[in-house]
């Protein structure tokens, strides 16, 4: 059983998994890894959603983290179908290559 | 046997093989061949060592306590206490068995595994696919709570996937691993379906608790044949039953060892095992009984049928592992449940060791698999065909092989499987597949290792290293002895296996099915055993001597008959037609008509519009997804830090 006092622990390592996923968001250009990066944030904010439900004894905390868990496979679905799509066309997997938003 | 230590005992049989596998994923790749190798068989020995212990503390126990289920720590609480979900394991008779054969037998193949692969690039993945499969196994089977047993059915699933596509660079393997993926998940709704019933029903997933709440499931009643019935399609997409069982001969594309751990000793067996394990409700739902029993020996008939005719190595014994897993669900479905557990230990033996010696015979031959292009290879491979010829006859039921103690004995209690004339059926129909494996087992071994080599490879073929050998024969040498001490199919003979595992039966709904009686036992050994022995004999007549009269008869037989063997009775191409065609033809429409017309229509529509409005900004940005998410973040951090620094106060 975790005791209360992991409470603050919880929330860090939260954060620091939300920091690190952020990071790779912005940093790394392979839009696998940048898929990878936007599940560990997603991740992230489970944790401190069931921090807080556990220790506010509420359970929709969880049950939001399921929610989250089903957003994230939708969106893993779809990313990966592109990433899969743009592969196809033989195309560097890139995601500063593959931006088209200003043209 | 205190809390502690079964809860120590079960932290490290899972451990050892969790452990194995991520060190192997982690670091092998690095560390290179030789720590792949100890590390990916080291853990197995560990965990077959805790396994051991295991056994000896259940047996030790004093009767009536045989059974514990441990919490190593509470996982979900829902609900204010509805849903309360723990991490349970269950050790009792039942579980320490399975636990037993997946170590025992895993281990041994784990160290074939060390030479089979020697020259494979992913060994490292390889050893820890492996491991992961026999952590997820041992879950499933020491599992005391069925969301923990849920878990691990998918993670056996998962690990059969990666495995069977594991030459991922061959598209048969990739679409073979899908198939069977795909097949499988069929059985894991069925059994979330039937754990949400038995939810709303007994309020509990706890297993000791489902079965002590028995009294909430009206015997006979429809909810809860309803339930059987669906955590028996599960067991159907696990174990290869019909109608979902066209997956597991296209899972012969994996690697030989993956044959012989995942899709013949363990992990297709699990159907059994949940179906033993479900006895308390299955005893109380006899239609889904008799439906069980029903599909198993419908599926044990066909898949012998099929064997018959199939002319890859590892195909044929592919269906003949399915025929004899239909043999166990109908053991299973009748009530005789230690006898259908028997017949699963024993098989995990004798078919390991066939798919084992089939793929030194593949190896020699240089990845040939065609067995038209064998023969003559017993002088070749002496210690490979001696194993082999061990494992046939203990696959085929001949007197005193490992195979003749369990079939024997399951089919005896098919005599008494109930009133009226069905269940005598369903014996005949027993009897009759003892013929056709028989046939099939020996039909195999003649035309591999009998009569005159067929291609040069034979001629060149050579034994297998000592590496692959050791434990084929050891293997050859349990498939003789190792039903001795256990349990003999002469009532009040040696009965020590149906006494270890009568505490688990004995709980609960008592169990339809009763023991022979003396007569009628010793009547059915005799009529199996001759029928066992028929069979052998026509093969021998038919394939090693070269008998006209045999073969032609078999000419004789209707033309139709032979096609629908070869052709495994079209089950394929009807899923192809009935299924999937038509879900390809729905998204070829969706992809044609629905997604350019309707969904691309609006969202360019909406996209061109905003283009046109933003002509004049456009050159303001960069384009680069980075800059947006970076402008994204420095406004979220600096929205809470006002949040916390002026609203909050």
């Amino acid at each position: 059983m975790i005791s209360t006092g992991a409470f603050p622990y919880l929330l860090g390592l939260s954060a620091f998994l939300f920091t690190i996923g952020a990071a790779g968001v912005l940093i790394r250009r392979n839009p696998i890894v940048v898929l990878m990066c936007i599940e560990l944030m997603l991740n992230a904010g489970n944790i401190a959603l069931i921090a807080y439900g556990r220790f506010l004894n509420s359970v929709e905390g969880q049950i939001f983290a399921f929610m989250v868990i089903v957003v994230a496979a939708a969106e893993v679905v779809v990313g990966l179908a592109l990433v899969t799509a743009i592969f196809r066309l033989g195309r560097e997997l890139d995601v500063d290559d593959l931006s088209e938003m200003s043209e | 046997m205190s809390v502690d230590v079964a809860s120590t005992l079960v932290l490290l049989i899972l451990l050892f093989p969790l452990g194995g596998a991520a060190l192997n994923a982690l670091l092998g790749p690095r560390l290179g061949r030789q720590f792949v190798n100890v590390v990916g068989t080291a853990s197995i020995l560990a965990s077959f060592v805790v396994a051991t212990l295991l056994l000896a503390n259940v047996v030790g126990a004093p009767s009536g306590h045989s059974s514990i289920t441990v919490r190593l720590w509470q996982w979900l609480n829902l609900g204010s206490g509805n849903l309360s979900v723990g991490m349970d394991f269950t050790l009792d008779p039942l579980s320490a068995i399975m636990a037993m054969v997946i170590t025992g037998v895993g281990f041994l193949i784990h160290v074939y595994s060390v030479g089979y692969m020697e020259h494979d690039e992913g060994i490292a993945r390889f050893f820890a696919y492996m491991n992961f499969f026999i952590f997820s196994m041992l879950g499933l089977v020491l599992a005391g709570d069925l969301v923990i047993l849920i878990i691990g059915w998918a993670l056996v699933a998962f690990s059969s996937y990666v495995l069977i596509g594991f030459w991922h660079d061959r598209p048969s393997a990739v679409l073979a691993a899908r198939k069977a993926f795909i097949t499988q998940v069929v059985g894991d709704v069925a059994m979330v379906i039937a754990a949400f019933l038995i939810f709303l029903n007994a309020h509990t997933l706890s297993l000791p608790n489902v079965f002590a709440r028995t009294a909430a499931f009206p015997s006979g009643g429809i909810l809860v044949t309803g339930i059987c019935v669906l955590l028996a399609i599960g067991a159907f997409a696990k174990s290869a039953q019909f109608p979902l069982h066209t997956w597991l001969p296209d899972a012969m594309e994996g690697p030989t060892p993956v044959s012989a751990l995942i899709h013949a000793a363990t992990m297709v067996t699990a159907g059994v095992y949940l179906i033993a394990r479900f006895h308390p409700l299955f005893n109380l739902a006899p239609v889904a009984e008799g439906m069980v029993a029903c599909v198993g020996i419908g599926t044990a008939l066909m898949a012998g049928v099929i064997a018959l005719s199939q002319i890859d190595i590892k195909r044929v014994i592919a269906y003949s592992t399915m025929s004899q897993i239909g043999l166990m669900i109908y053991a299973v479905g009748i009530g005789a449940y230690s006898a259908g557990l028997f017949h699963f230990a024993m098989h995990s033996v004798f078919k390991a060791l066939l798919f084992m010696a089939a793929g030194n015979v593949i190896h020699a031959l240089r990845d040939e698999q065609d067995i038209r292009l064998m023969g003559g290879l017993s002088a070749r491979m002496r210690w490979t065909q001696w194993s082999f010829l061990s494992g046939s006859l203990a696959l085929a039921g001949i007197p005193i092989f490992a195979g003749w103690f369990s079939k024997e004995n399951l089919l005896g209690f098919g005599t008494v499987s109930g009133p009226g004339a069905a269940p005598w059926l369903l014996y005949v129909v027993g009897v009759g597949i003892n013929v056709l494996t028989g046939l099939y087992a020996f039909r195999l071994w003649a035309v591999v290792f009998q009569g005159e080599p067929q291609t040069a490879r034979v001629w060149a073929a050579k034994e297998a290293r000592r590496v692959m050998l050791i434990p084929v024969v050891m293997l050859g040498v349990l498939s003789l002895i190792v039903a001795w001490p256990l349990q003999w199919p002469i009532p009040n003979a040696v009965r020590v296996f149906t006494d270890f595992l009568a505490p688990v039966f004995a709980a609960g709904p008592p169990t339809p099915a009763a023991e022979p009686g003396v007569g009628l036992a010793t009547v059915a050994l005799v009529i199996g055993t001759l029928a066992s022995l028929f069979g052998v004999g026509l093969a021998q007549r038919i394939w090693v001597r070269g008998d006209p009269e045999p073969a032609a008869l078999l000419v004789r037989l209707p033309r139709g008959l032979p096609l629908l063997s070869y052709n495994k009775f079209y089950f394929d191409e009807l899923y192809d037609r009935a299924l999937v065609n038509p879900t390809r033809a729905v998204a070829r429409t969706l992809r044609r008509v629905v997604e350019p017309d309707i969904m691309d229509g609006w969202v360019s529509g909406v996209g061109s519009v905003l283009r046109g409005l933003s002509i004049d900004v456009r050159s303001v940005e960069t384009g680069f997804i980075r800059d947006y998410a970076s402008l994204f973040a420095v406004f979220a951090v600096l929205f809470v830090v006002i949040t916390v620094v002026f609203v909050a106060r």
